[in-house]
């Protein structure tokens, strides 16, 4: 059962179950509990205390768009909520069902083929649920890449990372995935299969992919998608330099963009953040580490890094060598996996993921990482994680130890609000974590006057707010003031037997 | 977290419920163990559909052994809620009091199927070769051909004949510790009673019994040395006679190198094979990384149908390499797997076979 009770679920789910079969539908008690979070820590943490995130009411897998369609049609049919569902890799608990409305998942990992790559215009098409681990082997085996490569892709989807506007590794040289998709196909809300058209550039009209990308699957299911996809570079060189403050370190970086080099890798680490990450207990207070890669052909590639060099030593770097950042490169999925110190002394990190020009870049850092450290218990570091010609994007990092149960949760809350609230002001409150629950009480003042235009999009094609409910702040009504997630769920949740801390 | 989804043999490849992953059955742990859950049917069949090959292990960087995790907590099913796993799981037990072996034969034809003249028992002998009961009832032709290597060897042995008991692995795997217990003790206590100091054997999972759950789980002494009978034999000098100039491919038992976390086993029966002459060729799921034939942790038992989606994935793996043999060191893997290409119609020249078919 889930959280909240469905009347119309049992005729729903007959329905569906013509459409895709018995085996596709499930109200399995256990199955529904592994769907009703992500990887958002805050649920782990609640976890820990019994609190078990709101429950969906069912499960089902669609074969294809076809599938996707019908399931739609009847969802609006029967009034049902329905949640698409990728890797449930993502961290701000963009499918926890909406405690008020319940909801079925729509699990798109049966729908997760290659269905064509084409090398003359070096495009790559796929099905949601494909993950981005699997479609990266396929295409290496073939010496191609997508060149996106997000620390989570062993376990998150195409579909996924689509509809969450993520970025990976590569991004300074190769965007974010809403740079990389060449064209699209949706099921809208109410059902319709809608296409965009394979081609590289167009004028004829709005850039129909970019109103779905980003959406979090509140605007329509996205069912399939053409990729851009390159040659495996002939090198990918690193190294790295260190910085006397951030604003050289920055200031370089900018030059780098106005020479014309996209590095393939920019990571900028602040003082702390180096100490802790790479074992750096020299590096002076103030400091910065430059972590960059650079991808292409090696003679290229020779001209770049010889530019580099020479825009960092106008600025002060220093070079450090490739250690550093070949280090993180390889061990970059590393970040995505608990650590068993952190298990045993309650420790827990999170990181805000913000983002802005170069003209507040600065502030940025400063103002984030003076709200949240003035509170005690919550230590501050950060790293700049994407760089692009204009600006870039930041990791603030806060590192709880030693709170538990309860304490653990607010304390965990203040530096989330803290931290959205200095960032709101200044640049971006995501980058690429996507909004999820977690920043649904931001995105209003996010989008400012485009809130409302976002909001006559989805009363147009969701006329009765079945796809994603309650997220991107669309057609709920948010809390003033108090604990921006309370409404998100329902305090009589915690299970039976107690929770231990 | 999740980050070993994309290896796990039933929640990726074959169920894709998110019930069904290495980090959901990590939940059901934590979440039953803590009292917030109940041990209940749903739970309880998560945990069932594992089937402990350990991939996710390899992925792990906490290095979280889940399916020590999920053996420990079928063995809370087996006291708890009983019925609620699978019948032909808990009739493991009753296969056992019977008979003495996990698959229901009679004690009395263990050795029926096994060619008499080839065995060369020599009693006292201080390596005993443990026959096992998949190879003894199911696949007799592996016995024959170890047997034939032994003896060629001049290997002075012995084998325990119709009093051989089941060694209890598949007893622990399925949940039901205490009784794999009784049965270790006993056997031990026979492997004493006969002077047996090495025992050999070809099966990794009687194997995993002797070198892992006798000492690690049950804390028995007097446990002989226990290796792979290619193990033992190279150890001895051996090197194969014949030669095969064929496209071969080696499926890796789970319940060998990676069990054991001995990485330079993997290359043992390889290193055989390149000996013959044989053209090896690699899965794209190698070594450290090979999938699981489907057959292990009791779910050929309790799931068939998706231990056999798992086997037809595995022989597809192998049509793609272009090999004519599909190679393994585990009778398990013989049975599931030449099961699982009898289904599949391309791979009808594929011959699949234990390693000693070929000495």
């Amino acid at each position: 059962m889930g959280s909240v009770e469905l009347r119309e679920l049992p005729p729903f789910l007959e329905a569906v179950q013509a459409v895709v079969g018995p085996e596709n539908v499930s109200i399995d008690e256990f199955s529904l509990i592994c769907y009703s979070r992500d990887a958002w820590p805050l649920k782990l943490l609640e976890v820990k205390v019994g609190i078990m995130a709101p429950r969906p009411n069912a499960v089902v897998w669609p074969r294809s768009t076809g599938d996707v369609s019908e399931i739609l049609k009847l969802a609006n049919r029967y009034k049902i909520p329905i949640i698409p569902f990728g890797g449930g890799a993502g961290v701000s608990g963009g499918i926890v069902v909406d405690s008020r409305r319940g909801g079925v998942i729509l699990d798109l990992k049966k729908m997760d083929k290659v269905l064509a790559i084409d090398v003359e215009s070096m495009t790559v098409t796929v099905q949601p649920g494909i993950l981005g681990y699997t479609l990266e082997e396929y295409l290496n085996k073939k010496g191609l890449s997508t060149c996106h490569l997000p620390s989570s892709d062993y376990t998150s989807t195409i579909g996924g990372f689509l509809a969450s506007r993520s970025a990976g590794a590569l991004s300074s040289k190769y965007g974010k995935i809403e740079d990389m998709c060449e064209e699209i196909e949706v099921v809208l809300p109410t059902g319709e299969i809608a296409r965009t058209k394979k081609v590289p550039r167009a004028a004829s009209g709005p850039d129909f992919k970019q109103l779905f990308i980003g959406s979090e699957g509140t605007l329509g299911v996205i069912a399939e998608a053409t990729l851009r996809i390159w040659p495996v570079p002939e090198v990918r060189r690193f190294d790295s330099y260190l910085f006397g403050n951030l604003r050289a370190a920055i200031t370089a970086v900018r030059e780098f963009f106005r020479h014309r080099i996209f590095c393939s890798i920019l990571r900028l680490y602040d003082d702390v953040d180096a100490r802790m990450s790479y074992g750096l207990s020299d590096v002076l207070k103030d400091a910065a580490l430059l972590l960059v890669a650079w991808d292409g052909d090696k003679d290229v590639v020779d001209l770049e890094q010889q530019k580099c060099n020479e825009i960092s030593a106008r600025f002060g770097g220093k070079l450090m060598g490739e250690k550093y950042a070949r280090a993180w490169f390889d061990e970059r999925h590393k970040i995505y996996y608990p650590s068993r110190t952190y298990e045993q002394s309650n420790m827990l990190a999170d990181t805000i993921d913000v983002s802005a020009n170069y003209d507040k870049l600065l502030e940025l850092y400063s103002s984030c990482k003076a709200a949240i450290a003035k509170h005690k218990g919550l230590n501050v570091m950060a790293h700049f994680s994407h760089f692009y010609p204009e600006g870039g994007s930041i990791y603030m990092i806060f590192v709880m130890l030693g709170y538990k149960g309860q304490e653990a949760i607010e304390r965990y809350k203040t530096a989330w609000k803290e931290g959205l609230d200095a960032a709101i002001k200044i640049g971006s409150i995501s980058h690429h974590h996507g909004i999820g629950l977690l920043k649904s009480h931001w995105i209003r003042n996010e989008l400012g006057s485009m809130f409302p235009v976002l909001e006559s999009i989805k009363k147009l094609l969701d006329p009765n707010d079945i796809c994603n409910p309650g997220k991107l702040g669309l057609c709920i009504t948010l809390p003033e003031g108090g604990d921006p997630w309370e409404g998100f769920q329902l305090p009589d949740l915690k299970q039976a037997g107690g929770g231990k801390e | 977290m999740k980050m070993c989804r994309h290896v796990c043999p039933t929640g990726q490849w074959t169920i894709k419920n998110e019930g069904s992953y290495p980090w959901s059955r990590g939940l059901v742990a934590f979440a039953t163990r803590s009292k917030f859950l109940p041990l209940n049917a749903s739970a309880v069949e998560k945990l069932y559909q594992c089937v402990t090959c350990k991939l996710c292990y390899t992925w792990c960087k906490p290095e979280v052994e889940l399916d020590l995790i999920v053996e420990d907590l079928r063995a809370d099913a087996v006291q708890q809620c009983p019925e609620c796993i699978p019948g032909t799981v808990m009739n493991l037990a009753g296969a056992i009091e019977r008979t003495k072996n996990i698959l229901d034969e009679p004690a009395a034809n263990r050795m029926a199927k096994i060619d008499p003249t080839l065995v060369q028992s020599t009693p006292g002998a201080k390596v005993g070769y443990f026959i096992g009961c998949v190879t003894a009832y199911r696949t007799p032709e592996i016995v024959n051909a170890i047997l034939r290597v032994l003896n060629k060897q001049g290997v002075e042995y012995q084998v325990l004949g119709n009093e051989e008991m089941c060694c209890g692995g598949p007893l622990v795997r399925a949940g039901h510790k205490s009784l794999a217990q009784q049965l270790a003790a006993q056997n031990v206590a026979q492997f004493k009673a006969k002077g047996i100091e090495t025992l050999v054997m070809g099966c990794p999972g009687c194997l995993h019994a002797f070198g892992i759950d006798y000492k690690a789980e049950f804390k028995l002494p007097d446990v002989p040395k226990a290796m792979h009978v290619l193990d033992f034999l190279r150890e001895q000098g051996y090197r194969p006679a014949k030669k095969l100039a064929k496209a071969v491919t080696f499926h890796d038992p789970c319940h060998y190198a990676r069990h054991f976390k001995q990485p330079k086993w993997f290359d043992i029966p390889r290193g055989v094979l390149l000996e013959m002459g044989v053209d090896l060729r690699e899965m794209t799921w190698h070594h450290a990384n090979a999938q699981c034939c489907g057959a292990g942790g009791s779910l050929r038992a309790s799931f068939p149908d998706i231990a056999m989606k798992i086997g037809e994935r595995r022989i597809n793996e192998a049509l793609e390499t272009g090999a004519q043999y599909l190679i393994s060191t585990c009778p398990l893997c013989k049975q599931h797997l030449a099961e699982a290409a009898s289904r599949v119609p391309a791979a009808k020249h594929l011959k699949v076979a234990d390693l000693f078919e070929l000495l």
